[in-house]
């Protein structure tokens, strides 16, 4: 992997500053709102800001006003006509400098998912949103893209089922061990000064499992395993993954 | 014929195809899933599709997202159904037999998109096109570069470009990806546009992405990013600026 360097010492923009909300119009095609919190990030008043809206190879941009007034142009509208659905949707936010410098990223929040959609972390990974998806006769799998739980829309609820313990239980670790995985093993990713990398934040939440830092970038593969292991079993452990299986599958078996 | 898209049967049956096929390189195109209502089903509002030979992937995209346009009730892009029915429909162009009618089958997300995998989705032979057709549809020569090749071979340089998310999506960046190694003397790309030397589309990949933590590239043309990049691309650069 290249590592990107931040000479300009770009921000970053929080998720809790940067909500975004989408619905359908009258007309059915979908609209979004953005609530942004830049005061705190000590931005030029004058600075430029762009919501961008991105899936895979389409991508919209709006402009939003400027830090002293952020707010999209009443005569753009923000319709997302070029998304059918909000299905693995996300947002990007770009601050830019309006002077000397045009042009230059002076902050910047991504992989932004529509409100709503990201769920909070009780039992799950908050950096794990998960998403409907025609999955044939699979029940559930990681986007890596996202990353993005995808849980088959042929369920029916599949938020419901997405929120199950049963369900929970068995993929959650699963799925973080996956996402590690590729990060570590698969992608040998190593970009720890970039603050906005997916990495970065991964890392982030898996220390916050008390296991500590990764191992270096050109560690072998076995080391990394260990510490990916150590990583899920302390997820498990926290969110009594065995207990909430347990007593589900008791429930179900009596019913 | 009417536009049909494959339901979980009919994806199964292509899908089993393609995997024979690898033993089997001789192997029958089952051309009537194509019709079989187990299978495939009528795309509302059932818009009539041409079977058309296609000179480059431009020209098949600009068709396709003719008639696609027409189409209501799913979302295109990601309807794995609807891409696996068009690549059998359009297979002899997919994957050409050769003199001995043996065809040489590649990996399965060329003919049925991989929706959900991030590495894989802009592969399929078809849906890839389109996708930059559609992303570039105000302007579409300028992802030519991208577009120029036969549908069976898209080449390394378009996967280089194309799978990179931030650089496929942005118009100032495509354009220049097609000033620089597109040679429209030939139709085709410049010698060393490919492989991993300096200059070359992995190459530019790599700057882009390092240049992307700095600047707003989505608000730069395309000469402005061109006078930005190192001088192991001076050779590709047009004699007239992008």
């Amino acid at each position: 992997m290249i590592r990107r360097i931040n000479f300009t010492g770009r921000k970053k923009i929080l998720r809790e500053d940067a909500r975004v909300s989408v619905r359908p119009d009258t007309d059915g095609m979908l609209t979004f709102d953005a609530a942004l919190s830049l005061a705190d990030y000590e931005l030029p008043q004058d600075a430029q800001i762009f919501v961008e809206a991105y899936r895979q190879t389409t991508l919209m941009r709006f402009p939003h006003g400027t830090v002293a007034a952020p707010q999209p142009p009443r005569d753009v509208p923000r319709r997302l006509t070029e998304f059918p659905t909000p299905d693995a949707l996300l947002f990007r936010v770009k601050v830019t400098s309006a002077g000397e410098r045009a042009g230059v990223l002076l902050a910047e929040g991504d992989r932004i998912p529509v409100s709503g959609d990201e769920e909070q972390p009780d039992n799950r990974i908050a950096l794990l949103p998960p998403a409907p998806a025609d999955l044939g006769q699979e029940i559930w799998r990681v986007d890596l893209s996202g990353p993005l739980l995808l849980v088959n829309n042929r369920l029916g609820d599949w938020k419901a089922v997405a929120a199950s313990p049963l369900f929970r239980s068995l993929v959650y670790p699963a799925a973080l061990r996956q996402v590690l995985t590729h990060m570590l093993i698969v992608e040998r990713m190593d970009d720890p000064d970039d603050p906005n990398s997916l990495q970065s934040r991964w890392v982030a939440f898996a220390k916050g499992l008390g296991v500590g830092d990764p191992p270096a970038q050109d560690a072998d593969d076995d080391e990394k395993a260990d510490w990916i292991n150590e990583a899920v079993e302390s997820f498990a452990r926290l969110h009594q993954m065995s207990d909430h299986f347990k007593r589900e599958y008791e429930r179900i078996r009596e019913a | 014929m009417r536009l049909h898209r494959f339901n979980v049967e009919g994806v199964a049956r292509f899908a089993r195809f393609l995997k024979d096929s690898a033993d089997d390189p001789g192997l029958a195109v089952p051309t009537d899933l194509l019709t079989d209502p187990v299978c495939a089903v009528v795309v509302p509002p059932g818009p009539e599709i041409e079977g058309r030979t296609f000179a480059r992937r431009m020209e098949a995209a600009r068709y396709l997202d003719g008639v696609l346009s027409a189409v209501t009730g799913c979302d295109v892009e990601r309807d794995a159904g609807l891409w696996g029915w068009l690549t059998l429909f359009y297979f002899d162009q997919l994957c050409p037999p050769d003199g001995h009618g043996r065809r040489k089958v590649g990996e399965q997300a060329r003919y049925v998109p991989a929706i959900t995998n991030y590495q894989k989705y802009y592969r399929h032979l078809l849906a890839g096109p389109y996708r930059v057709f559609r992303a570039h549809r105000d302007d579409p020569n300028r992802a030519l570069g991208l577009l120029c090749g036969p549908l069976h071979k898209p080449g390394e340089i378009v996967e280089q470009i194309v799978s990179r998310q931030q650089i496929i999506t942005n118009p100032h960046a495509v354009e220049l990806a097609t000033a620089i190694y597109y040679d429209a003397t030939i139709g085709s790309f410049k010698r060393g546009a490919a492989g991993n030397s300096g200059g070359s589309a992995r190459r530019l990949g790599d700057v882009l992405k390092q240049f992307d933590v700095t600047w707003d590239l989505y608000g730069m043309s395309a000469r402005m990013i061109l006078g930005k990049l190192p001088r192991e691309f001076d050779r590709f650069r047009p004699s007239t600026a992008a």
